[in-house]
């Protein structure tokens, strides 16, 4: 059976450096997948490789069996690969409404409007014509986030969800991913809380310089196993 | 961890210093066996060769993208004509003052336009060269509109025509000699390095911060310095002056940037090489008056997109050769050079 | 001072040409962060374009703008895509000496087609007719003009405020690679903003066409007066750059008044004036 996202033996590089070496990764349908790993590691470059941001052979990724590896970013998003990029990375000069119908832009038809989007995140209903540059860090997230589901995608690829905000807000942007997976998404998650990271997902990768040292389904995962992980195997 | 050594230096290097000694010999000599006309062009070609290694030096190696060098060219020739053609000082210092005068002009110059960044700065430096053309012409003393005639008087105690040829291309040597010898100096210095490693990594350089500014506004002030005794040593060659030709961009920067880009940015070999094939070009195809013209414009691009690090760029990346060393090697002692 | 008074109004209207020129200049900035050094030479090139149309070929001039506009877009698409997108990058050098390397064959080309002869359209009557308000004499051709850059300008407003072409652009502007990862082509884009840079570049060519006379070699000039017009208005503003051409075109009417050789160079000290005082432009630091 083919995954919906899959890499084969990605490898990755920024000119002369190798970031990843013979990555393999499977995203299954209706599936929330965690990628761990200490900073450096090659988590984002993964996440780039997936989208088109990092150049990379063309078989080394498939969505549903197809190879898509190196398409342009614009392409791969018009199949339905959806990004919330790390740094949020909202247009400071459009207002929350211009930055959500970016998303349009994938061409995508869908059940994903700017209505939906405020149903799922109330916190933004007064702000939407604010610039993206006023919000806070944490109605940023929900934009960004907002945006990538107004391209109805099937894929969303988070990178650092919680990074630099507070506990009570990641829970309240955090309580959009079942409701993601109710609509049908599947979800890569990256995230530097190990312990939130396994909650949230069924299956985790952990990364060490470029290569998958550790993977396994979530609830078996001992949290002493990825710390042994993130530290290489002789530590 | 010891035994490694960093060194500019691999063998054939060695052959390098004393083949240079002997091209300048050569070149220093060259009035005993050329005839005038053909050291007029040997001037005009280590002017335009003095320029393009300053450009270079600018462009390809502080990033700063100067469009208006013709301002300190055009300073220079007028200086000359007002400190050795009326005032009637000696030529020799004349030409070092008017170098100096150059630089003097740009300080404010680079004060103003160093608030611009990359391709605005580009255009404010023409504009201030603009003024500077506006301003020459309003001026009676520099004779305004029609420009100004070397005193004949004043050119005759130079020598006779061809003594007079003679020493213009020693000075021009001289001056070009001064360029290739500081910007060489220059980048092998900390600060060059400094220079370097931005213009190759951008990031490995960012906590260089405010003194990278510096370095570029000196590299601004040097080149403006060589550009004016450039324009001293060739204006005086031609005996006469006028603001259209003294801040002329096609001639003082269009020109410089096709011999920069052909030969190689970001290697002082490429001005060298770069001057060769223009004049090579020039004396071929300059009958073609707009047709050349357009030519040069299409041949730039072209090198631009098909060939970015230029002629010798091409060379040095299937030869690693180098007549003036920048790369490190890396040499395990013990092992002896490579 | 009647004098005095008529050659600042002639000023004020100028300005909004100049505004003209620089509106593309600065889209072109902000959009592909490329300054176009070929600039003032499309300018030419679309003013000789109107000039091969209506006195060439005899062609009226409603028409001529019907040719020319559209014409001036699709060069701009076509320039962009084929050539400048291939030299988008981190390094400001290549686009700058590849537009540098279009402006000589521009003026190259136009020369060998055109001559090095002075020419000037001729619109007819209304270059003559004069609005007298009190000792206040504007010519209607000035005003005219005027009025059809601010529009102009006022429809660029609209077009990035207004419109989903606007929003793409802007967020493009912005952040190139983020939109990209949102489905936005940016070559296309990037395409679009030449053309419509271009565009209004023609609309400033046709009006100017008719105000002096211009040679193949006029491009440099435009050029830096579009220039000057961004830096003084704030990079980037689009109302800024009609603030910024009016300030250049009353400058440098002040400049001409008091002494007619005086009037560029008035123009240009004002510029580095403002350069040195306000370094992001009167409207400073709006977008
Ligand atoms: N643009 C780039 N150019 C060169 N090297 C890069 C670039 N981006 C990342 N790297 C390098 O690639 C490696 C992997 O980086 P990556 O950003 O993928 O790590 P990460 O796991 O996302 O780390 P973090 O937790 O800090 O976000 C690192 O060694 C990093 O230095
Ligand atoms: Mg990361």
């Amino acid at each position: 059976m083919t995954a919906l996202l899959e890499t084969r033996n990605l490898d990755a590089f920024y000119g002369d450096f190798q970031a990843l070496y013979g990555v393999d990764v499977k995203l299954e349908e209706g599936q929330c997948v965690a990628l761990i790993g200490p900073n450096g590691a090659g988590k984002t470059t993964l996440l780039r490789s997936l989208v088109g941001w990092v150049p990379v052979a063309r078989e080394t990724v498939l969505l549903n069996g197809q190879p898509i590896g190196g398409m342009g970013p614009d392409k791969i998003v018009s199949l339905g690969i959806a990004s919330v990029p790390e740094g949020r990375r909202l247009f400071p000069s459009l207002t929350v409404d211009e930055n959500l119908l970016m998303g349009t832009e994938s061409g995508r038809a869908g059940p994903w409007t700017l209505d939906k989007v405020m149903e799922v995140f109330p916190a933004l209903r007064d702000r939407r014509r604010h610039r993206g540059s006023d919000l806070s860090g944490g109605q940023q997230q929900m934009v960004a986030i907002g945006r990538a589901l107004m391209s109805n995608p099937k894929v969303v690829l988070f990178d650092e969800l919680s990074l630099g905000l507070a506990p009570t807000i990641v829970n309240d942007i955090a309580r959009a991913l079942p409701l993601m997976r109710d609509n049908g998404i599947s979800i890569v998650l990256v995230e530097q809380d190990v312990r939130r990271a396994l909650a949230m997902s069924d299956y985790a990768y952990c990364i060490l310089e470029g290569r998958i040292n550790l993977q396994g389904v979530s609830a078996d995962l001992a949290f002493e196993d990825i710390e042994k992980a993130f530290f290489g195997a002789e530590a | 961890m010891s035994g490694y050594s960093i060194t500019r230096i691999s063998r054939y290097h060695y052959a390098v210093g004393p083949a240079l000694l002997l091209v300048l010999a050569a070149l220093i000599a060259l009035p005993g066996f050329a005839d005038k006309a053909t050291l007029r062009l040997a001037t005009e070609m280590a002017g335009y060769m003095a320029l393009a290694i300053m450009w270079n030096l600018l462009a390809g190696y502080a990033g700063v993208m100067s469009i208006g060098q013709q301002a300190f060219v055009g300073a220079g020739g007028y200086a000359i004509f007002m400190l050795a053609g009326s005032a009637g000082l000696p030529l020799i210092p004349s030409v070092v003052a008017a170098g100096v005068i150059a630089a003097a002009l740009a300080i404010p110059v680079g004060y103003i336009l160093f608030r611009l960044n990359g391709a605005y700065f580009a255009i404010g430096s023409w504009v201030i060269a603009e003024i500077f053309l506006l301003i020459t012409a309003q001026s009676d003393r520099l004779g305004a509109g029609s420009g100004l005639s070397f005193p004949t008087a004043v050119a005759k105690t130079f020598g006779k025509s061809d003594e007079r040829a003679a020493l213009f291309w020693w000075i021009a040597l001289a001056v070009a000699v001064v360029a290739i010898a500081t910007a060489y100096l220059w980048l092998r210095s900390s600060r060059g390095l400094a220079l370097t490693a931005m213009r190759d990594d951008e990031s490995a350089a960012a906590g260089l911060g405010v003194d990278v500014v510096r370095n570029k506004f000196a590299v601004f002030l040097l080149a403006a310095a060589i550009a004016g005794m450039v324009g001293a040593v060739l204006f005086l060659g031609k005996l006469r002056i006028s603001p259209t030709s003294a801040y002329d961009i096609n001639e003082w920067t269009a020109s410089i940037i096709f011999i920069v880009v052909i030969g190689g940015i970001g290697r002082l070999e490429g001005a060298i090489i770069g001057t060769l094939v223009f004049f090579g070009l020039r004396s071929y195809l300059a009958d073609f008056g707009s047709y050349y013209l357009m030519a040069l414009g299409v041949i730039a691009i072209v090198m631009m997109l098909k060939m970015p690090k230029g002629l010798w760029g091409f060379v040095y990346d299937r030869t690693g050769i180098e007549i003036f060393p920048m790369r490190r090697n890396i040499v395990r002692s013990g092992e002896g050079r490579p | 001072m009647t004098e005095l008074i008529n050659s600042l109004a002639q000023g004020v209207l100028i300005g909004g040409l100049y505004a003209l020129f620089a509106a593309g200049l600065s889209l072109v900035f902000g959009i592909m962060r490329v300054v176009n050094l070929a600039h003032g030479d499309l300018i030419v090139t679309g003013s000789f374009m109107t000039f091969a149309t209506v006195s060439m070929l005899g062609l009226p001039l409603w028409l001529a703008v019907l040719i020319v506009l559209p014409m001036m877009g699709l060069l701009g698409y076509v320039l962009q895509r084929g050539l400048l997108n291939h030299t988008i990058g981190t390094d400001v050098l290549p686009p700058l000496l590849v537009t540098f390397g279009i402006s000589i064959i521009l003026q190259n080309g136009l020369l060998q087609i055109f001559t090095a002869d002075n020419r000037k359209l001729d619109f007819g009557a209304i270059e003559v007719m004069s609005l007298q308000m009190g000792p206040v004499a504007m010519g209607w051709y000035a005003i005219l003009v005027f009025a059809v850059a601010v529009a102009t300008i006022y429809g660029l407003q609209f077009l990035s405020y207004r419109t989903r072409l606007g929003r793409v652009l802007r967020a493009t502007t912005d952040d190139p690679e983020v939109a990209r990862v949102m489905g936005v082509r940016t070559d296309h884009v990037f395409g679009i903003a030449m053309a419509i840079a271009l565009v209004i570049c023609g609309i400033a060519a046709i009006l100017f066409a008719a105000w002096t006379s211009f040679t193949p070699l006029s491009g440099p000039s435009r050029l830096l007066i579009a220039f000057e017009v961004v830096v003084i208005g704030g990079i980037g503003s689009i109302w800024g750059t009609l603030a910024g051409g009016i300030t250049l075109g009353v400058a440098q009417a002040l400049g001409g008044y008091l002494d007619p050789a005086w009037q560029t160079l008035a123009g240009h000290i004002v510029f580095v004036i403002i350069l040195a005082l306000r370094p992001a432009g009167i409207l400073g630091g709006r977008r």
